[in-house]
């Protein structure tokens, strides 16, 4: 049942390549949080790349506690040490350590642009307008340090749906790569695509990843029909991980040599960054029904920049939950079902470490998943330190034990 | 007069008698490095008793003791107790009257002392959080489990163009790493020198929360490792200026002080 | 029997039957009159003594199970949930609470053993314990907020769902800035909060309670201030005057007539105080940020011996202006987005500059509580805004709930460094 897949994925990272080196330094503006729409930060055109941060981390202990999240010391390192030409930054009101970095660059980086977007933490009409609210002002700020000064309504749709075509194309790979039974795609590749997506000029990267999943839907039809799929079934054990920002080679590497097939669940760059759409007929909710409908819809949209940041703000609150946000009772019923549903044989939860908003979950997750008899994994990681010996037994000694 | 300082710390004890004048013209009559052990009350006796001998003087001559480091308040012939901030700045002063920084990495802890230029009195300081990494004792573990003796950890340094990161600040997970990393075959030498670069960066970690200002003095038991101060060297860019014998700098700023009281 | 006695078979008794069963008939006992009289017979401050008069009776009356009770986090608008004629509970508060009594080894283990992580703060880690125990009444509402930190909504919807009261958790959303949209996105969830709660308890809104609460804070608000002021020249307290130690009546009881009494005996006893001091006492003022230890430690002792006195704390500030009463929602709404820990961290700093300007602060000690993320991670810019003004600080690493985690031979050399420090200046 080998099937080469070497061809494929290759062509992809290599016409994909092309759209990293399409953004130059001075063309781009980063963020730190899934809460901040990509689509406005590039109605302007500029690029939006998630600061993924240096991972030699020393330098930011001397600004923040040890006990402190890896990912923002890692951010920290890499702003810090960048003295000229540091891009414009859009930090965000995630946590308790975003503000505090938000306080450090405020205080260090005073000539650079940033913005920091507040981000409620409920998902109910009063929230919707509020963050509305704010995203006009990140509106402003993009439009600010962008090229295009000018962005109307038009270039927001078409951002709007360069960044729902995105997020489509993820959840298609991902529905392939959950159904994949022969390995197709790899769990370090797969990770790789998504890494790729968070950096990247969307365009292209649109448009390989659709050429990329038309070939991969012929190839494995093709080539099941000639396999026992029941038989595939039984030897395929799918673990589910649940954590934060896990964007780590060498985490995702130790899965694919130990043959195991993550299920991507519930992660910071998985589910949460693009499962969901920024629904434009959503308006309807919004502004009087009636209305809606006697208009043409491009007559409608004039001037009404302040619906479609509505509806943004709806849609993104709306999104697979973060731990941050108050209310995770949905969340626990989520990762329930697709336990039931995908028959998935184990859970890891994995988190950064000092992540309060994540690890105050694990207790609820935990008897939820005793009460279901699956077993579990908890696991705290230091953000580049993935591959560290200790953490690869610990998840291969899991695994041994279950299968 | 001659006064007496006594800085008794987790590991080791120090003692140090000065003849000191009344324009605190001052001259070192004798010091002792000790254990501490398990009793830091006798370790501060026998510690002062040696001292006293090779000063070749009688109890009753010394005009005054200040007791310094952790078992300070056990030493009950002390006149005053003050802390090892005050006197490993006022001892490491004396020595080098243009210091700044000092960096003291004891057998414990660790700190970072910040002097005022001026005053040449402390007005900064740092103390490693409660582990031991960074410490003499992280080192001490880390070569046992290496089964390479200490002494030879400077000469590895300076020997081995390679290190392998050690991610694990903590004593103990940081022994396992190690164990895990000689089950791969990694080179003793190379690991070594991850070692001493990982205490390094927790070291200048500190200094940069005080802030880097030289002349920077390296002291405490550690300093006598030539592979820690190269490397803290290296990493700071700053050359560092090491006492003849780094262990009695707070025995000696206690005795200093002493003549105050 | 001696006092002293009472309070180690008090403490004991609790320390061996720990339930919420025998909590409940200690402070029946307790808090009967001739028992509450010897019990606090010894205290020698007049302020301090009506403090316990009145926490013991409170705490009865919430595990009494007659009334109501609300799980609040620390900066909530008490006034609100008061003048709902809730009885306020504060587990961060009683996590401190476990310390004192000394029976956090048993709460932080059964909350290791409910997987809550030891990297997380030991104020919720220890109150999550004692509820998994059952050490906490059974509440009817919880309420919590953002302010000024991520672990109370957390670790307070997990007591959501040990009660099965999803529907009456309210986490209140305090935004990050301080404009009109946020006034308006705040006051909205009180006012939300104040109809569904009435609602809930199936009682008609009243407007008239709520407004008794706000002039009971603005009452409280006023012999605060006065206090505080009189704390200026002070150096002479009444023994054992902790202002960290007020922490309840200053946010969850504010808005009731026991916490303005006690503020104005406050402010008596110190004037008082003041009036007798002596003119030529001089010691090293020191500005105490965050919060302290709560089991038995010498820090204050210490600083003490050594001529230093903590002459106000972040936690006694009054930063908030007057409430108005005919517009609660909005003015508890402006109350909530001026406290200085809302924000960029920026409002914190320039609040404790204010302090240290007003209280001629010689200098500042930053305690560093394990696991406190929002405060910690600030704890570099606050250490270079003094000292660019010549004010050293001393961030004080350690615990305030777990001894063993703040190690006290550490702790007082880095307190007598300091006060070295501060007294060579």
């Amino acid at each position: 049942m080998q099937i080469n897949n070497k061809d494929i994925i290759e062509k992809f990272f290599q016409e994909s390549v092309k759209t990293k080196q399409n953004i130059k330094n001075d063309n781009f503006i980063g963020y730190l949080c899934s809460y901040i729409p990509e689509e406005i930060l590039i109605s302007g055109g500029l690029n939006a790349i998630r600061i993924k941060g240096d991972k030699e981390s020393n330098l930011a202990d001397g600004y923040m506690p040890i006990n402190f999240c890896p990912y923002i010391k890692a951010v920290w390192e890499e702003t810090y040490k960048k003295t000229n030409n540091l891009n414009p930054i859009v930090f965000a009101t995630s946590c308790d350590g975003m503000k505090r970095l938000y306080d450090l660059f405020l205080n260090y980086k005073k000539d650079s642009h940033s913005f920091i977007l507040d981000i409620p933490k409920k998902n109910d009409k009063i929230s919707y307008e509020f963050f509305a609210g704010r995203l006009k002002k990140l509106f402003e700020f993009v439009k600010k340090i962008s090229p295009d000064k000018e962005i109307n309504e038009y270039d927001l749709i078409k951002s709007i749906e360069i960044i729902n075509k995105k997020r489509y194309l993820l959840s298609e790979l991902t529905k392939i790569y959950e159904a994949d039974l022969i390995n197709f795609i790899s769990t370090s590749q797969y990770f790789d695509i998504i890494d790729l997506s968070l950096s990247t000029n969307n365009e292209i990267f649109n448009n390989e990843l659709e050429i990329f999943l038309k070939n991969a839907k012929n190839t494995l039809d093709s080539d099941y029909s000639s396999l026992n799929r029941d038989n595939l079934l039984k030897n395929n054990q799918k673990i589910m991980v649940i954590g934060n920002y896990l964007n780590d080679k060498n985490f995702w590497d130790i899965f694919t040599e130990s043959g195991i097939k993550v299920v991507s669940g519930d992660l910071c760059i998985s589910s949460r960054y693009f499962d969901f759409q920024v629904e434009l007929k959503n308006i309807i909710e919004y502004e009087n029904k009636e209305n809606f409908l006697k208009s043409n819809h491009e007559k409608y949209y004039e001037n009404n920049i302040d619906n479609l940041l509505k509806i943004i703000a709806a849609s993104y609150l709306k999104k697979p939950y973060c731990f941050r946000m108050a209310s995770l009772n949905e969340k626990l019923e989520t990762i329930k079902n697709k336990i039931i549903t995908e028959n998935i044989k184990a859970v890891i939860f994995a988190s950064l470490k000092f992540c309060d908003n994540t690890l105050y979950f694990y207790p609820e997750l935990k008897s939820e998943l005793t009460k279901l008899n699956i077993p579990s994994l908890y696991l705290d990681i230091d953000y580049g330190n993935s591959s560290s010996g200790q953490l690869r037994t610990r998840i291969e000694a899991f695994c041994e034990m279950l299968f | 007069m001659y006064t007496c300082g006594i800085d008794i710390g987790s590991v080791s004890t120090e003692a140090l008698i000065l003849d000191i004048d009344d324009k605190k013209n001052y001259k070192i009559l004798s010091y002792t490095v000790n254990k501490t052990g398990s009793d830091s009350k006798t370790a501060a006796e026998d510690t002062f008793n040696i001292a006293l001998q090779k000063a070749k003087l009688n109890k009753n001559e010394i005009n005054s003791i200040v007791a310094t480091g952790y078992g300070r308040v056990n030493v009950a012939f002390a006149k005053k107790n003050i802390t090892e901030i005050t006197c490993h700045a006022s001892g490491v002063t004396l020595l080098f009257p243009d210091v700044i920084t000092i960096i003291d990495i004891g057998g414990q802890d660790s700190k970072v002392i910040k002097i005022d230029k001026v005053s040449k009195k402390p007005i900064d300081f740092l103390m490693n959080d409660k582990c031991a990494a960074g410490t003499g004792r992280f080192l001490e573990v880390m070569a046992k489990t290496l089964e390479i003796d200490l002494e030879n950890f400077g000469e590895i340094f300076l020997n081995t163009k390679n290190k392998v990161d050690i991610t694990s600040t903590c004593t103990v997970f940081a022994e396992s790493e190690i164990v895990s990393l000689i089950g791969h075959g990694v080179a003793k030498e190379k690991i070594i020198k991850g070692l001493i670069y990982s205490i390094a960066d927790r070291i200048i970690s500190m200094v940069s929360r005080v802030g880097l200002e030289a002349p920077v003095c390296l002291t405490g038991g550690v300093a006598k490792n030539s592979g820690i101060s190269n490397a803290i060297e290296e990493k700071l860019g700053v050359k560092l200026k090491i006492p003849f014998e780094p262990q009695i700098t707070g025995a000696l700023g206690a005795a200093y002080l002493a003549s105050n009281y | 029997m001696s006092i002293l006695s009472v309070k180690t078979k008090i403490t004991k008794n609790i320390q061996n039957n720990l339930n919420s069963g025998s909590i409940k008939r200690l402070l029946r006992i307790i808090s009967s009159k001739p028992v509450l009289a010897l019990y606090v017979s010894s205290i020698k401050s007049i302020t301090d003594r009506y403090l316990n008069i009145y926490t013991i009776r409170y705490m009865n009356e919430v595990y009494s199970g007659k009334y109501p009770v609300a799980y609040g986090s620390l900066f909530l608008p008490y006034e609100l949930i008061n003048g709902l004629n809730l009885k306020p509970f504060l587990p961060e508060v009683m996590g401190g609470f476990t310390a004192g009594l000394g029976v956090t080894d048993k709460t932080l283990k059964t909350a290791s053993n409910k997987w809550y992580s030891s990297d997380l703060c030991t104020f919720h880690r220890s109150a999550a314990g004692a509820c998994e125990m059952d050490l906490f009444p059974k509440p009817s509402f919880i309420f919590c907020s953002n302010l000024a930190c991520d672990a109370a909504g957390k670790s307070f919807l997990n007591f959501a769902k040990k009660y099965d009261i999803e529907d009456r958790y309210y986490l209140i959303d305090v935004p990050h800035e301080n404009d009109n949209e946020s006034i308006n996105f705040l006051s909205q969830q009180l006012e939300h909060i104040f109809y569904d709660v009435s609602k809930k308890l199936n009682k008609k809104p009243d407007l008239e309670k709520l407004r008794q609460s706000i002039n009971h804070s603005n009452n409280f608000r006023k012999f605060a201030l006065e206090a505080n002021e009189i704390r200026r020249n002070l150096f002479d307290y009444p023994q054992y005057f902790n202002g960290l130690n007020y922490i309840l009546p200053f946010f969850g009881l504010c808005g009731t007539e026991e916490t303005v009494n006690l503020f104005k005996i406050m402010k008596n006893e110190l004037r008082d105080k003041l009036l007798k001091q002596d003119k030529n006492k001089k010691m090293k003022k020191v500005l105490w940020m965050h919060l302290k230890p709560y089991y038995k430690n010498e820090i204050f002792n210490i600083l003490e011996k050594n001529n230093c006195r903590v002459v106000f704390e972040e936690t006694s500030f009054i930063f908030w202006d007057e409430l108005n009463p005919d517009k609660p929602f909005e003015s508890l709404a402006k109350k909530m987005l001026s406290n200085p820990l809302r924000g960029n961290g920026g409002n914190r700093i320039k609040a404790m500059q204010y302090l240290s300007d007003y209280y001629d602060i010689d200098g500042v000690i930053m305690f560093s509580h394990w696991g406190c993320r929002q405060s910690n991670g600030l704890s570099r810019l606050v250490k270079e805004s003094f000292n660019s003004k010549g004010i050293p600080v001393l961030v004080l690493d350690g615990d305030c709930v777990d001894i063993n985690n703040c190690p006290a031979g550490q702790i007082k050399t880095r307190v007598e460094g300091f006060a070295e420090i501060l007294n060579s200046i």
